[in-house]
């Protein structure tokens, strides 16, 4: 053994590796925001919702495949063609799962970084306001996406190999391909802003939430009531119903909106998508105007 | 002000030309100039002084009212790139308490754009010595745990220029030493490390430069033995043990260096307008009168007594 000695220093020794750009550091708080919305590294207890929605909303999507599957040979497939969801229906179908998801989405991403303070460490680093949003808001557009493409996939891919011809499937239904995920956006702009702008305000995760579905219901009685009885033009304010007519519109089955107050009351589509477009560009306005004045 | 005034240093990292802020009516920064460089400066001043704004702007929190501020030749405000640079632990616990301490200090890590988060946040956690707490989730840390966690939040990036707002808020005596000879030796690196902090005696171990605020002004600058002999009007206060307090305080009385004397439970308390003047009267006076000398101390050099003469005037 040695007999010489040595003391080594235990102080503080700097950084000297590379530095990332600000795509990374942007992306960086994108997975932060994916992860709290999905309650990742934290307690089971934070998981229930996301994922018990997230497979509320897929499991319909693997039923339908799983009987489509269990129903081959028996020679009712017009009659199982109508009966099973189509691509439209099932966002309809997952369409009020979506909207709670939204609707505790948006308060997890932005009321604990309030309230916590940590708006702080974010305006301490190299990050502009704009980037700070844009990933809040991105993260939960990730998620969402994810939540109403999954199951589509599902029964796109599901379809395309219980027909046998797969490729011809597939290239019979490429319209599909940028017709689903703008049904995910119609769904997430109609929705979003209108939770994330409650967020931005609230001090309470579940207040929040609250009011946002609160909110969301009592417009859409409000709208019925005083379309039928006042001015037709009051069905705009039934902000789900938008997203319902434009799903249609994009898929081009109408008839899955015509329940709604707004084809009730003949309003073109066209006005969906302005309203739709509206409510998202006032949501940016107002999120970057209150951030202004915390960060 | 000119560059030449203690309130200026060479090479400067961070300039600041004639900056205020104001909050409606209130002003909370008033026309404030001066710089720092690498090194410990404090920032001093009493509740509402200004400090705290005047720190949140040099850390590019808030946008000055008027008048220009850089941080290494940089507007924070405009180029967020300089914020690589720059570390930052504020007064307020932001932290996310389901967070452990290593994933808050890497999540940093990550938002500074360091591209080996784990290995920059293992070195920072080394640094405040929360090794064996970092895996805990730091809604369960004690207050001083979280101040040493925000440390090393700040200190991941490898920052040149590093703001601390109370950055002993809560820590124990153990760490308080350990933290401020971290401190020193950030500024021994070469850095710019600006401690803002109310707790006067903590400052003086760590700043060898103070900027002091009242009223949202520039109160003074310096360290805290020039700002006290910039105080021409007010005699500085001696205390002098002695064997016989009464017979030399007699005879001092006569002198013109003495302006006062006072004699307080045997102990012999005297002001005088020139500390050097007195240091040489006083041995030989001792002498020729037989008087033994055991303790000869300035009672207000301290930065506790500037402090109080640049809030009360006296």
């Amino acid at each position: 053994m040695s007999s010489e000695g040595a003391i080594f220093d235990l102080d503080y020794r700097r950084y000297e590796g590379e530095r990332t750009g600000r795509s990374k550091i942007r992306w960086a708080m994108v997975r932060d925001g994916v992860r709290k919305v999905l309650g990742l590294r934290r307690r089971a207890r934070r998981k229930v919702l996301p994922w018990g929605l997230i497979i509320l909303a897929v499991l319909p999507a693997v039923a339908i495949v799983g009987f489509r599957v269990f129903t081959e040979g028996l020679g009712a497939d017009e009659l199982l063609e109508d009966l099973i969801p189509g691509h439209a229906d099932y966002f309809q179908l997952t369409f009020q799962l979506t909207f709670l998801f939204i609707a505790l989405s948006a308060p997890e991403l932005l009321i604990p970084d309030r309230v916590s303070n940590v708006l702080t460490v974010y305006a301490s680093r190299p990050l502009t306001l704009a980037d700070y949003l844009v990933a809040r808001v991105g993260a939960l557009m990730l998620v969402v996406f994810a939540f109403t493409l999954l199951p589509q996939v599902i029964i796109y891919l599901g379809g395309a190999i219980l027909s046998g011809q797969f490729v011809d499937h597939v290239t019979g239904n490429l319209d599909l391909l940028w017709k689903i995920p703008s049904g995910s956006v119609a769904v997430f702009a109609t929705q979003a802003g209108i939770a994330f702008i409650i967020s931005a305000f609230a001090r309470r995760r579940g207040l929040a939430a609250g009011i946002y579905i609160g909110f969301t219901i009592i417009s859409a009685g409000v709208a019925v009531a005083l379309a039928e009885n006042v001015n037709r033009w009051f069905a705009v304010i039934n902000l789900q119903a938008h997203a319902i007519v434009l799903i249609g519109k994009i898929f081009n089955e109408p008839e899955i909106s015509q329940d709604t107050a707004l084809v009730e009351q003949h309003i073109s589509p066209w006005v969906s998508l302005l309203v739709v477009i509206a409510i998202a560009t006032a949501a940016a306005g107002l999120l970057y105007r209150r951030y202004r004045r915390l960060m | 002000m000119t560059s030449t005034s203690p309130a200026f240093v060479p090479n400067p990292t961070i300039e600041i030309n004639e900056v205020s802020k104001w909050f409606g009516q209130k002003v909370a920064v008033s026309n404030v100039s001066c710089s720092f460089g690498p090194g410990i400066t404090g920032l001093l001043g009493p509740n509402g002084a200004g400090k705290t704004t005047l720190l949140r702007m040099m850390a590019g929190l808030s946008q000055p009212s008027r008048g220009n501020l850089t941080v290494l030749d940089t507007n924070p405000r405009r180029d967020v790139s300089v914020f690589q640079r720059i570390g930052l632990v504020p007064e307020d616990d932001a932290v996310y308490g389901f967070l452990t301490g290593r994933g808050f200090v890497e999540y940093g890590a990550r938002l500074a754009g360091v591209k080996d988060p784990a290995a920059a946040a293992a070195h920072a956690i080394t640094a405040v010595g929360m090794d064996e707490a970092a895996g805990r989730a730091i809604g369960g840390y004690s207050k001083g745990m979280r101040q040493r966690i925000k440390v090393a939040g700040a200190l991941v990036n490898d920052p040149e220029v590093l703001f601390l707002d109370e950055p002993l808020n809560g820590a124990d005596p153990v760490q308080r030493v350990r933290l401020i000879e971290l401190f020193h030796q950030l500024a021994r690196e070469g850095r710019t490390v600006v401690v803002s902090s109310h707790v006067l005696e903590e400052v003086e171990k760590m700043a060898n430069r103070v900027i002091a605020m009242v009223d949202g002004r520039l109160a003074a600058a310096g360290d805290s033995a020039a700002i006290r002999a910039a105080f021409t009007d007010i005699p500085y206060r001696v205390r002098i043990d002695a064997d016989e307090p009464r017979k030399l305080g007699s005879a001092l009385l006569g002198r013109d260096v003495i302006r006062s004397v006072e004699v307080i439970d045997e102990t012999l308390h005297v002001q005088t307008d020139d500390l050097g003047d007195l240091g040489r009267l006083l041995p030989s006076l001792a002498q020729s009168l037989d008087i033994r000398l055991t303790m000869v101390q300035p009672e207000d050099l301290s930065l506790e007594s500037v402090f109080r003469y640049l809030v009360h005037g006296r």
